[in-house]
């Protein structure tokens, strides 16, 4: 039997409204690298900040050799010799390598002074006993990312972390900078520290890891060992997730092609995206964080520079130019972050209702207030938004509510192609049934849909068709009938 | 019957009444400043006799009038979340060459007029072209520009004053209108100025589209709104309401003068944040703006009243901004944390 280093017993973490995580049982060994995978939203994120002392789990413990943990701040965790290198890296780009390793933390002389000398060769043993090529005088901004990823990891040891949390280290790294991560992990893993190592990319679970934990909406499925599973395997028990709730979807008649793209690139983002949107059809885009969906949608909408392709909607050449002109000639984004992208939290429901078509409620070049009033009170109505009155100001309503509000000043710009990115995040069950209502209505009268969505279970209750995305391409095409959430993930993920 | 129709009518005072009661709660919580002048007036009226005389509270009018101009176009930026701190300059600027307009180059005070609002509004989109093309925070921009037009004052008028105006301007900054002693023609034209700001502001999408990118420029620019564009005539309606307020003075001392308006972009500034246009953009009012300047003259001319040094005055204008922004942030931040 191996020794366990880190021992979690029945941690739950809950958000108003949300569990996070559920009595999570995790046992890591001593030594190994630890695998740990699931969809967007599975809790990894939460798990992280639990052991990294960023979040206090509601309930449950943590065990460190068998000793129990108290830590209420990332202090904490670093005193007791875990530390985590997250997915952003955290340097100042204007200090040498060495200041950012010793970050707070540098060296004193006798004079309380920094001790220059001492902090060189130090930072310089770190570099060298990982196998690096770094001088530790040079400016972090002067390094690649997978350099800068090295100055992350020897910034960790300096600590004398006896166990790393890597969230995601090889998102940002090329296939050749992949291999040198490979070479410090295995390294690391050789000088007896333990990794949690969290990855989308599969293949890398099973280059590195010894064991490897499913999580999946919160709650752990199961630990395995690497050597024993299949990536198939892997895959199902990443996904299977629980429908849930029913889906309001209708059957509707698919009309001609309203929206139709081909090659859509953004140099670095987008790479020969190509599809056609149908009247009536809600056509889904599936794909991990960061895929470049999101980009799709803003590209499309003129929000982003740089963005070329030829797209014909409604039968007609359409160039990309800005914003006004994709709303002027139908087009509609309710974005994915509906406070800083979506509402004017400080303007009121009904100014918020108005925005994107302004012209309905003017008379003679000034705003009517009669007209205003009438529009917000129907969309209130009609989308059931729950407030005292028009003029409260949209900070003080729910996610759910302000959602609507988003949708409903969508519907009042009339678009003929509404593109909803995350539609649904973060409100509560019954909004979202709202919501998936409104979205099949407007598909009976004619319109077309384009659902960006990283709950897969949505997207196959709700769309017609589903494209995936991976790494700003379009990976894959399934009819609904077709679609599995096994299927999404393989493309999701490749 | 009549009985029903008098019950009708009945009802209908009822509903009427509490209606104008909530209108004027409505209006009393738009424009809280008004409290604080109030207070502020009764206090001064117990330190001093000759503070509630008509003719010091219609001098007190008259010499605001024109910078609660320019606290108008302080609302414009302000609210859109940007800043112009070169007013004061453009002052300076529009007055030595309004009147050289007319001095030297002979031109109808009319014409000369039109051609000073025009060089007001072109700074104006100098700043603003400057803070949107070239990212330039509108504080350092404004500052920028804040040099430049003081170079060149003293380029142009070589530091002397500008006199020998022709005598028919001189009504616009020491007349009456109809030759009434309340109701100078500085306090009309700036109320004329204030109702126009106010009803574009509150009833036209230009207006709109102001408290949209001050309050959330990214969500504004997704809706469609030209945010860059928008923000620029903002400033360019700063640079002409500048320039108005300086056409008035200049009139007022009936010559150009290199010092015009020295300091008023900061009296402005305070006056339309005291009067709850907030420094953080998206939030605030055209008569906020004004009553808050107002609140700021009063104040001064109290103080001046009570023979308090002009140096001490400065102090007290410079701490009852930083009060005024600390309560601005702190009610932003108060709101938001929700």
């Amino acid at each position: 039997m191996e020794e366990i280093i880190i021992a979690m017993k029945q941690v739950s973490k809950e958000f108003p409204g949300v569990k996070a995580l559920q009595n999570i049982d995790l046992e890591i060994c001593r030594g190994e690298i630890h695998g740990l995978v699931g969809e967007n939203g599975a809790g990894k994120s939460t798990l992280i900040k639990i052991l990294g002392g960023s979040y206090t789990a509601t309930s449950g413990e943590v065990y460190m050799d068998g000793r129990k943990l108290q830590m209420h701040a990332p202090l904490d965790a670093q005193m007791a010799g875990i530390s985590v290198v997250h997915q952003e890296l955290k340097l100042v780009d204007a200090l040498t390598v060495m200041e950012n390793i010793y970050l707070g933390r540098w060296p004193k002389n006798s004079a309380r002074m920094v001790d220059w000398k001492g902090m060189r060769e130090a930072a310089g043993k770190l570099l060298r006993d990982l196998g690096v090529e770094l001088d530790p005088e040079e400016l972090v901004g002067n390094l690649t990312v997978a350099q800068k990823q090295i100055v992350e990891i020897c910034k960790v040891l300096s600590t004398n972390a006896r166990f790393i949390v890597m969230d995601e280290p090889s998102a940002v790294l090329t296939p050749s900078e992949m291999d040198t991560l490979y070479t410090i992990i295995r390294k690391l893993k050789a000088d007896g520290i333990t990794i949690l190592y969290i990855s989308h990319r599969l293949e890398e679970i099973f280059a590195l890891c010894d064991h490897v934990t499913v999580l999946r909406d919160g709650q752990k499925i199961t630990t395995v060992e690497a050597k024993d599973v299949s990536r198939t395997e892997l895959i199902h028990m990443m996904v299977g997730r629980e429908l849930g709730i029913e889906y309001p979807k209708e059957q509707v008649e698919q009309g001609e092609v309203i929206l139709s793209v081909r090659n859509l690139n953004r140099p670095g983002v987008l790479t020969d995206i190509s599809f056609d949107l149908h009247r009536g059809e809600i056509l889904g885009f599936a794909g991990l964080v960061g895929a470049g969906r999101t980009e799709v949608a803003r590209a499309i909408m003129g929000a982003d520079q740089g963005a070329t392709g030829e797209i014909l909607l409604k039968g007609e050449p359409y160039e990309i130019r800005d914003v006004p002109t994709a709303i002027h000639k139908g087009i509609g984004l309710v974005s994915e972050d509906r406070k800083k992208e979506g509402l004017v939290l400080n303007l009121s429901i009904k100014q918020n209702l108005s925005m994107v078509n302004m012209k309905r409620v003017l008379r003679k070049g000034f705003f009517s207030e009669k007209l205003e009033n009438e529009l917000a009170e129907k969309y209130i109505r009609d989308l059931n938004i729950v407030t005292p009155s028009p003029e409260k100001e949209v900070i003080y309503l729910s996610g759910g509510n302000q959602q609507k509000v988003v949708i409903g000043k969508w519907l009042n710009a009339d678009c003929d192609v509404l593109i909803v990115d995350e539609p649904t995040r973060g409100i509560d069950v019954g909004a979202k049934k709202e919501i998936y209502t409104i979205m099949c209505e407007l598909v009976k009268a004619g319109k077309a849909i384009i659902m960006i969505s990283s709950e897969m279970p949505e997207l196959l209750g709700m769309c017609d068709r589903i494209l995936v995305m991976h790494d700003g391409r379009l990976t894959g095409s399934f009819d609904i009938e077709e679609a599995t959430q096994d299927k999404l993930m393989e493309k999701a993920i490749q | 019957m009549t009985e029903n129709k008098k019950g009708t009518k009945e009802a209908a005072e009822k509903k009427a009444a509490p209606q104008a009661l909530q209108y004027m709660r409505r209006f009393m919580s738009n424009y809280a400043i008004l409290y604080a002048i109030v207070i502020l007036c009764i206090l001064l009226s117990l330190t001093t006799d000759k503070f509630l005389q008509v003719s010091n509270l219609v001098n007190v009018l008259r010499q605001n009038s024109m910078v609660v101009m320019l606290a108008i176009g302080e609302f414009f930026v302000l609210v859109s979340g940007s800043l112009d701190i070169s007013t004061g300059a453009i002052v300076a600027l529009v007055s030595i060459l309004f009147s050289k307009m007319m001095v030297e180059l002979s031109l109808p005070p009319l014409l000369a007029a039109l051609l000073a609002i025009l060089l007001g509004m072109f700074i104006g989109l100098l700043n603003g072209l400057i803070i949107t093309r070239l990212k330039i925070p509108a504080m350092i921009a404004t500052l920028a520009m804040q040099y430049v037009c003081n170079g060149a004052v003293y380029l142009i008028s070589g530091g002397y004053a500008v006199s020998g105006l022709p005598d028919s301007i001189a009504f616009l900054g020491k007349g009456n209108v109809l030759g009434l002693s309340w109701l100078p023609w500085p306090v009309l034209l700036m109320l004329i100025l204030a109702v126009i700001a106010h009803v574009v502001s509150q009833k036209t999408t230009f207006g709109r589209s102001l408290y949209a990118i001050g309050g959330n420029v990214e969500a504004a620019y997704l809706s469609g709104i030209r945010d860059k564009r928008i923000l620029t005539s903002a400033h360019v309606i700063c640079g002409g309401l500048a320039a108005s307020a300086s056409i008035v003075l200049t009139s007022r001392l009936a010559s150009g003068q290199v010092n015009a308006g020295l300091g008023w972009e900061f009296e402005a500034i305070i006056g339309a944040i005291i009067g709850g246009v907030s420094i953080t953009g998206g939030r605030g009012r055209v008569f906020g703006a004004v009553f808050g300047t107002f609140l700021v003259g009063i104040l001064v001319n109290g103080m001046t009243l009570n023979d308090i040094d002009s140096n001490v005055q400065k102090i007290v204008k410079g701490l009852v901004l930083i009060f005024a922004i600390a309560f601005d942030i702190y009610a932003v931040n108060k709101k938001n944390k929700r």
